[in-house]
């Protein structure tokens, strides 16, 4: 450094306005409490939390496994219920009962 | 463990503070990346873990947060205009006139620089750092910090030699 940028150098620089210091310091505590919020409702007890996960994961094997698809298939193929179908039993019920008829 | 930000404040904050200020020439500005700076701090205090150089690495946040700061302003012309009118004191008060005086014209002659400029003029002069260490800060080379503090330098002398050859 010359005696110019010595001379630059002892110029003091201005402090910070004192009451910017709580302001800034104060600041911290809005943004950390998201953080907290999210790990007080897991942190607590984190071996049941995975323990549940594991369960979940579970029934969705089990589920997927197709010990549940056939009734799901059969239901999915079920003939609809309509005002008809009462008819049609008791049509069937009476050419049955006609067959087996020995009078006729 | 979580780190002592009021201790962190009271230890660089001084230095942060006349640094953004004499970069971005707004206090509303030097407030805001402050304030945006500790937040970082403590919503990701791990980020100081085997920091070698604290004040270095929060120069280099702090400088980074002020460029964000300029490309928010950009996209506003009038808060240009407006920021450039915004008298900026840097310099601590003088006990005379003629120091005073000479600090006034300094802080002048400092908006006159470019930005990056400014800010290696700020960090070698007030700061004390290396070229190498500028560089590191302010993710440059350590030529370019170089020659852009010699450009800056030869303005400030062009800008101040009437004044500079009164002093006493």
């Amino acid at each position: 450094m010359n005696d110019f940028e010595h001379q630059l150098s002892r110029q003091p620089l201005r402090e910070p306005p004192p009451e910017w210091r709580a302001g800034i310091l104060s600041g911290d505590a809005k943004i950390v409490e998201p953080s907290c919020t999210w790990q007080s409702w897991f942190w607590p007890s984190p071996v049941a939390w995975g323990a549940l996960a594991a369960v979940w994961v579970g029934v969705f094997l089990f589920n997927g496994s197709g010990s549940a698809a056939p009734a799901l298939l059969a239901a999915d193929h079920a003939p609809a219920s309509s005002p008809s179908t009462p008819l049609y039993a008791f049509a069937s019920h009476r050419d049955l009962s006609a067959l087996l008829d020995p009078s006729n | 463990m979580p780190p002592d930000l009021g201790h962190i404040y009271d230890e660089h904050a001084p230095s942060l503070f006349a640094f953004v200020l004499n970069f971005t020439r707004s206090e509303a500005e030097t407030h805001d990346v402050l304030q945006e700076l500790f937040l970082k701090l403590a919503t990701h205090p791990a980020q100081l873990t085997g920091v070698r150089d604290l004040r270095g690495y929060l120069i280099r946040l702090a400088h980074r947060l002020a460029i964000d700061a300029f490309r928010r302003r950009a996209s506003h012309a009038s808060a240009i205009e407006r920021a450039a009118a915004e008298p900026v004191t840097i310099f601590a008060p003088a006990p005379d006139a003629d120091a005073q005086s000479f600090r006034d014209a300094l802080g002048r002659a400092l908006a006159e620089l470019p930005p990056e400029q400014r800010a290696i003029a700020h960090l070698h002069l007030w700061e004390g750092r290396t070229f190498a260490e500028i560089a590191a800060a302010l993710e440059i080379p350590a030529n370019t910090a170089a020659s852009r503090y010699r450009y800056a330098i030869d303005k400030l002398q062009a800008l101040l030699r009437p004044l500079y050859e009164e002093l006493p």
